[in-house]
Protein backbone atom coordinates (compact mmCIF):
# COMPACT_ATOMS: atom_id res chain seq x y z
CA UNK A 1 0.00 0.00 0.00
CA UNK A 2 3.18 2.04 0.92
CA UNK A 3 3.72 2.62 -2.90
CA UNK A 4 -0.02 3.64 -4.13
CA UNK A 5 1.45 6.77 -4.52
CA UNK A 6 4.44 5.66 -7.23
CA UNK A 7 2.19 3.42 -9.10
CA UNK A 8 -0.67 6.24 -9.41
CA UNK A 9 2.45 8.48 -10.75
CA UNK A 10 2.37 5.97 -13.25
CA UNK A 11 -0.98 5.90 -14.32
CA UNK A 12 -0.85 9.70 -14.53
CA UNK A 13 2.26 9.68 -16.53
CA UNK A 14 2.06 7.29 -19.34
CA UNK A 15 -1.49 8.24 -20.63
CA UNK A 16 0.24 11.69 -20.86
CA UNK A 17 2.78 10.63 -23.18
CA UNK A 18 0.20 9.47 -25.92
CA UNK A 19 -2.09 12.68 -25.13
CA UNK A 20 -0.77 14.31 -28.01
CA UNK A 21 -1.94 11.25 -30.21
CA UNK A 22 -5.46 11.80 -29.48
CA UNK A 23 -5.72 14.75 -31.18
CA UNK A 24 -4.30 13.51 -34.20
CA UNK A 25 -5.40 12.89 -37.61
CA UNK A 26 -7.99 10.06 -38.32
CA UNK A 27 -5.42 8.10 -40.28
CA UNK A 28 -3.03 7.71 -36.50
CA UNK A 29 -4.56 5.27 -34.80
CA UNK A 30 -3.60 4.43 -31.11
CA UNK A 31 -3.52 1.05 -28.40
CA UNK A 32 -3.14 0.94 -25.10
CA UNK A 33 -2.15 -2.24 -23.83
CA UNK A 34 -0.86 -3.58 -20.54
CA UNK A 35 0.54 -5.92 -17.90
CA UNK A 36 0.73 -7.07 -14.32
CA UNK A 37 2.25 -9.31 -11.68
CA UNK A 38 1.59 -9.68 -8.06
CA UNK A 39 4.11 -12.52 -6.78
CA UNK A 40 4.64 -13.12 -3.12
CA UNK A 41 8.04 -15.49 -2.52
CA UNK A 42 9.54 -16.89 0.25
CA UNK A 43 12.90 -18.39 0.59
CA UNK A 44 13.98 -20.74 3.74
CA UNK A 45 17.10 -19.88 4.52
CA UNK A 46 18.55 -17.02 6.65
CA UNK A 47 20.56 -13.91 6.23
CA UNK A 48 21.12 -14.20 2.68
CA UNK A 49 18.71 -13.00 -0.25
CA UNK A 50 18.00 -14.76 -3.80
CA UNK A 51 16.29 -12.47 -6.77
CA UNK A 52 15.79 -9.82 -3.17
CA UNK A 53 13.67 -12.71 -1.84
CA UNK A 54 14.54 -13.58 2.19
CA UNK A 55 13.39 -15.71 4.38
CA UNK A 56 10.49 -13.45 5.26
CA UNK A 57 7.61 -13.33 3.07
CA UNK A 58 7.41 -10.43 0.51
CA UNK A 59 5.50 -9.63 -3.01
CA UNK A 60 8.12 -6.92 -3.71
CA UNK A 61 10.73 -8.25 -5.54
CA UNK A 62 9.15 -9.30 -8.85
CA UNK A 63 5.63 -7.57 -8.97
CA UNK A 64 5.62 -5.17 -11.76
CA UNK A 65 3.01 -3.19 -13.56
CA UNK A 66 3.60 -2.23 -17.47
CA UNK A 67 1.66 0.18 -20.20
CA UNK A 68 2.30 0.08 -23.86
CA UNK A 69 0.87 2.64 -25.82
CA UNK A 70 1.43 2.23 -29.43
CA UNK A 71 0.31 4.96 -32.37
CA UNK A 72 0.61 3.73 -35.94
CA UNK A 73 0.34 5.82 -38.51
CA UNK A 74 -0.70 3.12 -41.79
CA UNK A 75 0.73 -0.12 -41.66
CA UNK A 76 4.25 1.27 -41.76
CA UNK A 77 5.06 3.90 -38.79
CA UNK A 78 4.70 2.84 -35.66
CA UNK A 79 5.64 4.79 -32.35
CA UNK A 80 5.40 2.39 -29.32
CA UNK A 81 6.55 3.22 -25.99
CA UNK A 82 6.39 0.53 -22.70
CA UNK A 83 6.33 2.59 -19.11
CA UNK A 84 7.15 -0.08 -15.68
CA UNK A 85 6.80 0.07 -12.40
CA UNK A 86 8.64 -2.19 -10.48
CA UNK A 87 10.55 -3.02 -7.31
CA UNK A 88 13.60 -3.10 -9.12
CA UNK A 89 12.83 0.28 -10.73
CA UNK A 90 12.20 1.27 -6.75
CA UNK A 91 8.89 1.94 -7.76
CA UNK A 92 9.60 5.22 -10.01
CA UNK A 93 7.77 4.94 -13.19
CA UNK A 94 10.22 3.89 -16.01
CA UNK A 95 10.45 4.02 -19.61
CA UNK A 96 11.35 0.53 -20.91
CA UNK A 97 10.82 1.39 -24.58
CA UNK A 98 10.59 4.21 -26.72
CA UNK A 99 10.71 3.82 -30.33
CA UNK A 100 9.77 4.32 -33.83
CA UNK A 101 9.31 1.46 -35.88
CA UNK A 102 8.84 1.35 -39.80
CA UNK A 103 8.23 -1.71 -41.83
CA UNK A 104 8.65 -0.50 -45.45
CA UNK A 105 7.61 -4.03 -46.48
CA UNK A 106 6.21 -6.81 -44.47
CA UNK A 107 9.16 -8.77 -43.63
CA UNK A 108 11.39 -6.52 -42.87
CA UNK A 109 11.34 -3.75 -39.36
CA UNK A 110 13.62 -1.20 -38.57
CA UNK A 111 13.35 0.38 -35.10
CA UNK A 112 15.26 3.71 -33.61
CA UNK A 113 14.72 4.29 -29.98
CA UNK A 114 15.05 2.84 -26.58
CA UNK A 115 14.27 -1.07 -26.97
CA UNK A 116 14.82 -4.18 -24.94
CA UNK A 117 18.24 -5.61 -25.65
CA UNK A 118 17.49 -8.96 -27.34
CA UNK A 119 19.55 -11.25 -25.25
CA UNK A 120 17.63 -14.33 -24.67
CA UNK A 121 14.63 -16.29 -25.98
CA UNK A 122 12.18 -14.50 -24.29
CA UNK A 123 14.32 -10.74 -24.02
CA UNK A 124 11.30 -8.78 -25.33
CA UNK A 125 8.37 -10.32 -23.15
CA UNK A 126 10.17 -11.39 -20.17
CA UNK A 127 8.44 -8.82 -17.79
CA UNK A 128 5.03 -10.09 -19.44
CA UNK A 129 5.12 -13.05 -17.36
CA UNK A 130 1.59 -14.35 -18.25
CA UNK A 131 3.39 -15.20 -21.51
CA UNK A 132 5.88 -18.57 -20.34
CA UNK A 133 5.22 -20.60 -17.73
CA UNK A 134 8.11 -19.92 -14.87
CA UNK A 135 6.93 -17.59 -12.46
CA UNK A 136 10.68 -17.14 -12.29
CA UNK A 137 12.53 -17.51 -15.55
CA UNK A 138 15.96 -19.51 -14.66
CA UNK A 139 18.37 -16.35 -13.19
CA UNK A 140 21.32 -18.87 -14.55
CA UNK A 141 20.30 -18.10 -17.90
CA UNK A 142 18.33 -14.55 -17.51
CA UNK A 143 21.11 -12.98 -15.67
CA UNK A 144 22.38 -10.14 -17.95
CA UNK A 145 19.54 -8.01 -17.02
CA UNK A 146 21.68 -5.22 -15.66
CA UNK A 147 21.30 -3.96 -19.55
CA UNK A 148 17.74 -4.21 -19.58
CA UNK A 149 17.77 -1.76 -22.78
CA UNK A 150 19.47 0.18 -25.14
CA UNK A 151 19.46 2.75 -27.20
CA UNK A 152 19.83 3.07 -30.88
CA UNK A 153 18.85 1.09 -33.74
CA UNK A 154 18.24 -2.16 -34.88
CA UNK A 155 17.19 -4.05 -37.96
CA UNK A 156 15.16 -7.20 -38.52
CA UNK A 157 14.57 -9.48 -42.22
CA UNK A 158 12.11 -12.01 -41.72
CA UNK A 159 12.16 -14.62 -44.81
CA UNK A 160 10.55 -18.28 -45.38
CA UNK A 161 13.27 -21.02 -46.81
CA UNK A 162 11.58 -24.03 -48.08
CA UNK A 163 9.38 -24.72 -44.83
CA UNK A 164 11.59 -22.59 -42.63
CA UNK A 165 10.67 -19.15 -41.32
CA UNK A 166 13.91 -17.18 -40.59
CA UNK A 167 14.12 -14.68 -38.90
CA UNK A 168 17.90 -12.52 -38.76
CA UNK A 169 18.46 -9.02 -37.12
CA UNK A 170 21.31 -6.68 -35.83
CA UNK A 171 21.03 -3.54 -33.44
CA UNK A 172 23.68 -1.42 -32.16
CA UNK A 173 23.42 1.22 -29.15
CA UNK A 174 24.59 1.94 -26.11
CA UNK A 175 23.32 1.80 -22.06
CA UNK A 176 23.79 4.28 -19.58
CA UNK A 177 22.86 2.51 -16.07
CA UNK A 178 23.44 1.15 -12.66
CA UNK A 179 24.79 -2.14 -11.46
CA UNK A 180 22.67 -3.33 -8.66
CA UNK A 181 24.28 -5.93 -5.96
CA UNK A 182 22.03 -5.92 -2.89
CA UNK A 183 21.15 -2.27 -1.79
CA UNK A 184 24.51 -0.54 -3.66
CA UNK A 185 24.43 0.52 -7.13
CA UNK A 186 27.49 1.25 -9.05
CA UNK A 187 27.63 3.80 -12.33
CA UNK A 188 27.40 1.38 -15.64
CA UNK A 189 28.68 2.55 -19.19
CA UNK A 190 27.77 0.40 -22.31
CA UNK A 191 29.24 1.63 -25.48
CA UNK A 192 29.14 0.46 -28.56
CA UNK A 193 27.06 -2.05 -27.90
CA UNK A 194 25.87 -4.72 -30.73
CA UNK A 195 24.42 -7.96 -31.25
CA UNK A 196 23.76 -10.30 -33.73
CA UNK A 197 20.76 -12.70 -33.88
CA UNK A 198 19.14 -15.66 -36.19
CA UNK A 199 16.55 -17.29 -35.16
CA UNK A 200 15.03 -20.35 -37.07
CA UNK A 201 11.32 -21.77 -36.88
CA UNK A 202 10.10 -25.18 -38.29
CA UNK A 203 6.83 -26.77 -37.46
CA UNK A 204 6.91 -26.53 -33.55
CA UNK A 205 10.53 -26.31 -33.26
CA UNK A 206 12.27 -22.53 -32.85
CA UNK A 207 15.79 -21.99 -32.37
CA UNK A 208 17.90 -19.06 -31.77
CA UNK A 209 21.46 -17.91 -31.61
CA UNK A 210 22.83 -14.72 -30.87
CA UNK A 211 26.15 -12.87 -30.13
CA UNK A 212 26.53 -9.64 -28.57
CA UNK A 213 29.28 -7.53 -27.13
CA UNK A 214 30.25 -4.21 -26.03
CA UNK A 215 32.59 -1.85 -24.54
CA UNK A 216 31.83 -1.76 -20.68
CA UNK A 217 32.99 0.72 -17.69
CA UNK A 218 31.73 1.21 -14.31
CA UNK A 219 32.92 2.61 -11.25
CA UNK A 220 35.56 0.49 -9.11
CA UNK A 221 34.66 0.08 -5.82
CA UNK A 222 37.66 2.58 -3.90
CA UNK A 223 40.08 0.07 -2.34
CA UNK A 224 40.42 -1.44 -5.91
CA UNK A 225 41.17 1.80 -7.57
CA UNK A 226 43.79 2.48 -5.44
CA UNK A 227 45.70 -0.82 -5.68
CA UNK A 228 45.34 -0.19 -9.84
CA UNK A 229 46.68 2.96 -9.19
CA UNK A 230 49.51 1.64 -6.87
CA UNK A 231 50.33 -1.42 -9.50
CA UNK A 232 50.32 1.19 -11.91
CA UNK A 233 53.43 3.75 -10.35
CA UNK A 234 55.03 0.39 -9.38
CA UNK A 235 55.21 -0.43 -13.12
CA UNK A 236 53.16 -3.37 -12.96
CA UNK A 237 51.35 -2.01 -16.39
CA UNK A 238 50.08 -5.78 -17.31
CA UNK A 239 48.41 -6.79 -13.96
CA UNK A 240 46.89 -2.64 -13.79
CA UNK A 241 45.60 -2.87 -17.05
CA UNK A 242 43.95 -6.41 -16.00
CA UNK A 243 42.06 -4.39 -12.86
CA UNK A 244 40.99 -1.89 -15.14
CA UNK A 245 37.02 -1.54 -14.99
CA UNK A 246 36.92 -1.02 -18.72
CA UNK A 247 36.17 -4.01 -20.18
CA UNK A 248 34.79 -5.67 -24.21
CA UNK A 249 32.57 -8.95 -22.57
CA UNK A 250 31.15 -10.86 -25.33
CA UNK A 251 27.85 -12.88 -24.42
CA UNK A 252 26.92 -15.34 -26.44
CA UNK A 253 23.66 -17.67 -26.32
CA UNK A 254 21.65 -20.80 -27.64
CA UNK A 255 18.22 -21.43 -27.75
CA UNK A 256 15.64 -24.26 -28.65
CA UNK A 257 12.32 -25.02 -27.96
CA UNK A 258 9.54 -27.81 -29.04
CA UNK A 259 5.84 -26.97 -28.40
CA UNK A 260 3.15 -29.60 -29.13
CA UNK A 261 -0.34 -30.22 -28.38
CA UNK A 262 0.70 -31.66 -25.07
CA UNK A 263 3.87 -31.87 -24.58
CA UNK A 264 6.34 -28.94 -24.76
CA UNK A 265 10.56 -28.05 -23.96
CA UNK A 266 12.77 -25.72 -23.60
CA UNK A 267 16.31 -25.58 -23.26
CA UNK A 268 19.26 -22.33 -23.46
CA UNK A 269 22.45 -22.08 -23.17
CA UNK A 270 24.81 -18.46 -22.76
CA UNK A 271 28.12 -18.17 -21.93
CA UNK A 272 30.13 -14.64 -20.97
CA UNK A 273 33.72 -13.80 -21.38
CA UNK A 274 35.51 -11.23 -20.60
CA UNK A 275 39.85 -10.72 -20.46
CA UNK A 276 39.77 -8.52 -17.50
CA UNK A 277 40.22 -9.48 -13.81
CA UNK A 278 37.43 -7.51 -12.75
CA UNK A 279 34.83 -9.19 -14.88
CA UNK A 280 34.02 -12.56 -13.96
CA UNK A 281 33.12 -14.83 -17.10
CA UNK A 282 29.89 -17.19 -16.84
CA UNK A 283 28.02 -20.09 -17.91
CA UNK A 284 24.38 -20.67 -17.74
CA UNK A 285 22.41 -23.24 -19.02
CA UNK A 286 18.57 -24.76 -18.34
CA UNK A 287 16.46 -27.85 -19.68
CA UNK A 288 12.68 -28.08 -19.05
CA UNK A 289 10.22 -30.48 -20.07
CA UNK A 290 6.34 -29.35 -19.62
CA UNK A 291 3.20 -31.10 -20.17
CA UNK A 292 -0.46 -28.95 -21.11
CA UNK A 293 -3.41 -29.99 -19.28
CA UNK A 294 -6.49 -28.34 -20.09
CA UNK A 295 -5.94 -25.03 -18.20
CA UNK A 296 -2.51 -26.13 -16.55
CA UNK A 297 0.82 -26.12 -17.11
CA UNK A 298 2.84 -28.13 -15.72
CA UNK A 299 6.85 -27.82 -16.00
CA UNK A 300 10.31 -29.25 -15.22
CA UNK A 301 13.35 -26.72 -15.11
CA UNK A 302 17.28 -28.26 -14.46
CA UNK A 303 19.00 -25.01 -14.40
CA UNK A 304 22.92 -24.73 -13.75
CA UNK A 305 25.07 -21.49 -13.32
CA UNK A 306 29.17 -21.96 -13.43
CA UNK A 307 30.96 -18.99 -13.04
CA UNK A 308 34.58 -19.13 -14.60
CA UNK A 309 38.15 -18.35 -12.27
CA UNK A 310 38.86 -14.90 -12.92
CA UNK A 311 41.30 -14.41 -15.45
CA UNK A 312 44.67 -13.37 -13.55
CA UNK A 313 47.87 -12.48 -14.93
CA UNK A 314 50.72 -14.38 -13.63
CA UNK A 315 54.66 -13.51 -13.59
CA UNK A 316 55.09 -9.84 -13.81
CA UNK A 317 54.48 -9.16 -9.53
CA UNK A 318 57.42 -10.70 -7.54
CA UNK A 319 56.07 -12.28 -4.92
CA UNK A 320 58.47 -10.52 -2.83
CA UNK A 321 56.87 -7.66 -3.42
CA UNK A 322 54.41 -8.69 -1.09
CA UNK A 323 51.90 -5.85 -0.62
CA UNK A 324 51.30 -5.92 -4.37
CA UNK A 325 51.66 -9.51 -4.78
CA UNK A 326 48.83 -10.48 -2.15
CA UNK A 327 47.27 -7.04 -2.61
CA UNK A 328 46.17 -8.25 -6.13
CA UNK A 329 45.84 -11.87 -5.51
CA UNK A 330 43.23 -10.94 -2.56
CA UNK A 331 40.94 -8.80 -4.81
CA UNK A 332 40.88 -11.04 -7.77
CA UNK A 333 40.48 -14.21 -5.03
CA UNK A 334 37.79 -12.32 -3.32
CA UNK A 335 35.04 -11.66 -6.17
CA UNK A 336 32.36 -13.56 -5.89
CA UNK A 337 31.47 -16.68 -8.01
CA UNK A 338 28.38 -18.97 -8.27
CA UNK A 339 28.54 -22.70 -8.98
CA UNK A 340 24.69 -23.08 -8.48
CA UNK A 341 22.27 -25.58 -9.57
CA UNK A 342 18.70 -25.81 -8.95
CA UNK A 343 15.64 -27.86 -10.32
CA UNK A 344 12.27 -25.73 -9.94
CA UNK A 345 8.82 -27.58 -10.44
CA UNK A 346 6.30 -24.95 -12.19
CA UNK A 347 2.57 -24.81 -12.42
CA UNK A 348 0.34 -22.61 -14.31
CA UNK A 349 -3.05 -22.03 -14.45
CA UNK A 350 -5.39 -20.17 -17.06
CA UNK A 351 -7.75 -18.52 -15.74
CA UNK A 352 -8.87 -16.91 -18.43
CA UNK A 353 -7.31 -15.61 -21.98
CA UNK A 354 -5.81 -12.56 -20.10
CA UNK A 355 -5.16 -13.99 -16.14
CA UNK A 356 -2.88 -16.81 -15.14
CA UNK A 357 -2.16 -17.80 -11.53
CA UNK A 358 1.39 -19.54 -11.60
CA UNK A 359 3.42 -21.47 -8.74
CA UNK A 360 6.93 -22.19 -8.48
CA UNK A 361 9.10 -24.40 -6.26
CA UNK A 362 13.05 -23.99 -6.81
CA UNK A 363 15.34 -26.02 -4.96
CA UNK A 364 19.03 -24.49 -5.05
CA UNK A 365 22.29 -25.77 -4.42
CA UNK A 366 25.25 -23.33 -4.52
CA UNK A 367 28.78 -24.68 -3.61
CA UNK A 368 30.37 -21.44 -3.51
CA UNK A 369 30.38 -19.54 0.11
CA UNK A 370 30.36 -15.88 -1.92
CA UNK A 371 28.44 -16.05 -4.22
CA UNK A 372 27.03 -14.38 -7.32
CA UNK A 373 23.74 -15.43 -7.32
CA UNK A 374 22.94 -14.78 -3.31
CA UNK A 375 23.20 -11.87 -1.85
CA UNK A 376 24.70 -11.16 2.03
CA UNK A 377 26.47 -9.53 4.49
CA UNK A 378 30.26 -9.71 4.10
CA UNK A 379 31.43 -13.25 6.27
CA UNK A 380 27.82 -14.50 5.63
CA UNK A 381 28.73 -18.25 4.02
CA UNK A 382 26.29 -18.32 0.91
CA UNK A 383 26.83 -21.96 0.12
CA UNK A 384 24.59 -24.67 0.91
CA UNK A 385 20.93 -25.69 -0.01
CA UNK A 386 17.69 -23.55 0.20
CA UNK A 387 13.86 -23.98 -1.65
CA UNK A 388 12.37 -21.17 -2.57
CA UNK A 389 8.70 -20.64 -3.04
CA UNK A 390 6.81 -18.44 -5.12
CA UNK A 391 3.30 -17.85 -6.09
CA UNK A 392 2.05 -15.29 -8.77
CA UNK A 393 -1.08 -13.81 -10.35
CA UNK A 394 -0.02 -12.66 -13.64
CA UNK A 395 -2.29 -10.44 -16.31
CA UNK A 396 -2.67 -8.65 -19.32
CA UNK A 397 -4.89 -6.55 -21.08
CA UNK B 1 -46.08 -49.28 -26.25
CA UNK B 2 -46.68 -46.23 -24.81
CA UNK B 3 -43.21 -46.40 -23.69
CA UNK B 4 -41.57 -46.91 -26.89
CA UNK B 5 -43.50 -43.61 -28.49
CA UNK B 6 -42.43 -41.59 -25.34
CA UNK B 7 -38.70 -43.30 -25.73
CA UNK B 8 -38.68 -42.35 -29.42
CA UNK B 9 -40.28 -38.54 -28.62
CA UNK B 10 -37.23 -38.38 -25.70
CA UNK B 11 -34.52 -39.56 -28.53
CA UNK B 12 -35.47 -37.10 -31.47
CA UNK B 13 -35.91 -34.18 -28.44
CA UNK B 14 -32.36 -35.00 -27.38
CA UNK B 15 -31.02 -35.41 -31.11
CA UNK B 16 -33.05 -31.66 -31.56
CA UNK B 17 -31.09 -30.43 -28.47
CA UNK B 18 -27.63 -31.48 -29.43
CA UNK B 19 -25.50 -28.56 -30.70
CA UNK B 20 -25.30 -27.73 -33.93
CA UNK B 21 -21.47 -28.71 -34.06
CA UNK B 22 -22.31 -32.24 -33.30
CA UNK B 23 -23.91 -32.52 -36.64
CA UNK B 24 -21.03 -31.69 -37.87
CA UNK B 25 -17.64 -34.39 -38.84
CA UNK B 26 -15.54 -31.38 -40.91
CA UNK B 27 -14.31 -27.82 -40.58
CA UNK B 28 -13.86 -26.70 -43.94
CA UNK B 29 -10.91 -23.82 -44.64
CA UNK B 30 -12.67 -21.37 -47.19
CA UNK B 31 -10.88 -18.26 -49.67
CA UNK B 32 -12.64 -16.05 -51.65
CA UNK B 33 -12.85 -17.92 -55.31
CA UNK B 34 -11.26 -14.34 -56.44
CA UNK B 35 -7.74 -15.26 -54.35
CA UNK B 36 -4.66 -16.88 -56.10
CA UNK B 37 -4.60 -19.49 -53.43
CA UNK B 38 -6.24 -22.35 -54.78
CA UNK B 39 -5.24 -25.30 -51.87
CA UNK B 40 -3.29 -24.84 -49.00
CA UNK B 41 -0.75 -27.38 -46.82
CA UNK B 42 -1.16 -27.98 -43.18
CA UNK B 43 1.95 -26.36 -42.43
CA UNK B 44 1.40 -23.33 -44.75
CA UNK B 45 -2.07 -22.46 -43.16
CA UNK B 46 -0.57 -23.19 -39.92
CA UNK B 47 2.26 -20.52 -40.80
CA UNK B 48 -0.46 -17.81 -42.10
CA UNK B 49 -2.44 -18.11 -38.30
CA UNK B 50 0.97 -17.80 -37.20
CA UNK B 51 2.29 -14.57 -38.84
CA UNK B 52 5.32 -16.99 -40.29
CA UNK B 53 4.61 -16.35 -43.27
CA UNK B 54 6.00 -13.65 -45.72
CA UNK B 55 5.52 -14.62 -49.21
CA UNK B 56 1.29 -14.58 -49.01
CA UNK B 57 -0.52 -11.78 -48.60
CA UNK B 58 -3.62 -13.66 -46.74
CA UNK B 59 -5.51 -12.05 -43.95
CA UNK B 60 -6.71 -15.27 -41.59
CA UNK B 61 -9.74 -14.56 -39.42
CA UNK B 62 -10.66 -16.73 -36.44
CA UNK B 63 -14.10 -17.53 -34.93
CA UNK B 64 -14.39 -16.77 -30.81
CA UNK B 65 -12.50 -18.33 -28.30
CA UNK B 66 -14.05 -21.20 -27.11
CA UNK B 67 -15.69 -21.97 -30.26
CA UNK B 68 -16.13 -25.76 -30.88
CA UNK B 69 -14.86 -25.44 -34.39
CA UNK B 70 -11.68 -22.64 -33.35
CA UNK B 71 -10.82 -25.49 -31.09
CA UNK B 72 -10.51 -28.32 -33.40
CA UNK B 73 -9.08 -25.84 -35.82
CA UNK B 74 -6.08 -25.07 -33.04
CA UNK B 75 -5.75 -28.50 -32.61
CA UNK B 76 -5.58 -30.14 -36.06
CA UNK B 77 -3.69 -27.34 -37.94
CA UNK B 78 -1.95 -24.97 -35.71
CA UNK B 79 -0.96 -28.23 -33.65
CA UNK B 80 -1.37 -25.96 -30.29
CA UNK B 81 -4.06 -25.31 -27.08
CA UNK B 82 -5.36 -22.16 -27.49
CA UNK B 83 -3.81 -21.34 -23.99
CA UNK B 84 -0.67 -21.80 -25.85
CA UNK B 85 -1.54 -19.49 -28.59
CA UNK B 86 -2.45 -16.94 -26.27
CA UNK B 87 0.92 -17.58 -24.73
CA UNK B 88 2.38 -16.98 -28.03
CA UNK B 89 0.19 -13.64 -29.30
CA UNK B 90 1.27 -12.07 -25.77
CA UNK B 91 4.81 -12.86 -26.81
CA UNK B 92 4.41 -11.52 -30.41
CA UNK B 93 2.44 -8.29 -29.33
CA UNK B 94 3.84 -7.04 -26.33
CA UNK B 95 7.33 -7.28 -28.22
CA UNK B 96 5.92 -5.30 -31.30
CA UNK B 97 6.16 -8.27 -33.50
CA UNK B 98 2.39 -8.99 -34.56
CA UNK B 99 -0.86 -8.88 -33.39
CA UNK B 100 -2.97 -12.18 -33.29
CA UNK B 101 -5.56 -13.00 -36.11
CA UNK B 102 -8.54 -10.85 -36.54
CA UNK B 103 -11.88 -12.38 -34.93
CA UNK B 104 -14.79 -12.16 -36.00
CA UNK B 105 -18.14 -13.77 -33.32
CA UNK B 106 -19.81 -16.07 -35.45
CA UNK B 107 -19.46 -17.98 -38.53
CA UNK B 108 -21.81 -15.52 -40.85
CA UNK B 109 -19.88 -12.82 -40.27
CA UNK B 110 -16.83 -14.80 -41.21
CA UNK B 111 -18.89 -15.83 -44.24
CA UNK B 112 -19.54 -12.10 -45.09
CA UNK B 113 -15.83 -11.04 -44.56
CA UNK B 114 -14.84 -13.60 -46.96
CA UNK B 115 -17.41 -12.93 -49.86
CA UNK B 116 -16.04 -9.31 -49.79
CA UNK B 117 -12.42 -9.41 -49.51
CA UNK B 118 -10.39 -11.37 -52.22
CA UNK B 119 -7.41 -12.30 -49.58
CA UNK B 120 -9.49 -13.41 -46.04
CA UNK B 121 -9.25 -17.03 -45.37
CA UNK B 122 -10.86 -18.99 -42.41
CA UNK B 123 -12.80 -21.73 -41.68
CA UNK B 124 -16.04 -23.00 -41.06
CA UNK B 125 -18.37 -26.32 -39.99
CA UNK B 126 -19.53 -28.15 -43.07
CA UNK B 127 -23.23 -28.10 -41.85
CA UNK B 128 -23.05 -24.00 -42.78
CA UNK B 129 -23.61 -23.32 -46.48
CA UNK B 130 -21.00 -22.31 -48.84
CA UNK B 131 -21.93 -19.45 -50.88
CA UNK B 132 -20.82 -19.60 -55.07
CA UNK B 133 -17.93 -17.17 -54.35
CA UNK B 134 -16.66 -19.02 -52.27
CA UNK B 135 -13.63 -21.85 -52.29
CA UNK B 136 -13.29 -24.38 -50.03
CA UNK B 137 -9.46 -24.78 -49.74
CA UNK B 138 -9.17 -27.71 -47.31
CA UNK B 139 -11.25 -30.34 -45.27
CA UNK B 140 -10.41 -31.08 -42.09
CA UNK B 141 -11.97 -34.15 -40.59
CA UNK B 142 -12.42 -34.93 -36.81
Amino acid sequence: MCHLTKYSRLLICIPILFSPFSFAADEIETELSGFGRITMGYLDKSQVAYQDYTNELSIEPQSVLGLQGTAKYGDKLRVTALGMVSHELDWEANLEWLYVGYRPIKNLDLKFGRMHTPFYQISDSIDVGYSYHWVMPPPEVYRASQVPYFEGASIQYGFNLSDLFITTEAYYGSFDGDIRTGDTKQALDVEDLQGYILGIRWDNFTFRGSYHFADVSFDPPQQVAQLQAGLALEGYSQTAAALDSKGKPSFIQFGLNYHGLNYFAWAEWTKIDTEQSLYVGSEGQYIGFGRYIGAYTLFLTYAKLADQAPNKVTGEIPQSDTASFFGYQAVVDGLPRSDLESISLSARWEYSSQVAVKGEYKYLQESRDSSTAFDAAQGVDESGDSSLYLISLEWIF
Amino acid sequence: MKLCRLSFIALIVLVGLKPAYAMADEVLVITNKASEIKDVSRRTLRQIYMDLLTTHEQTPINLPKRNHFRTIFNTKVIGLTESRISSYWAQQKFSGRGEPPMEVSTEKELLEYIEKNKNHIGYISDQTAVPSNVRVLMRIKY
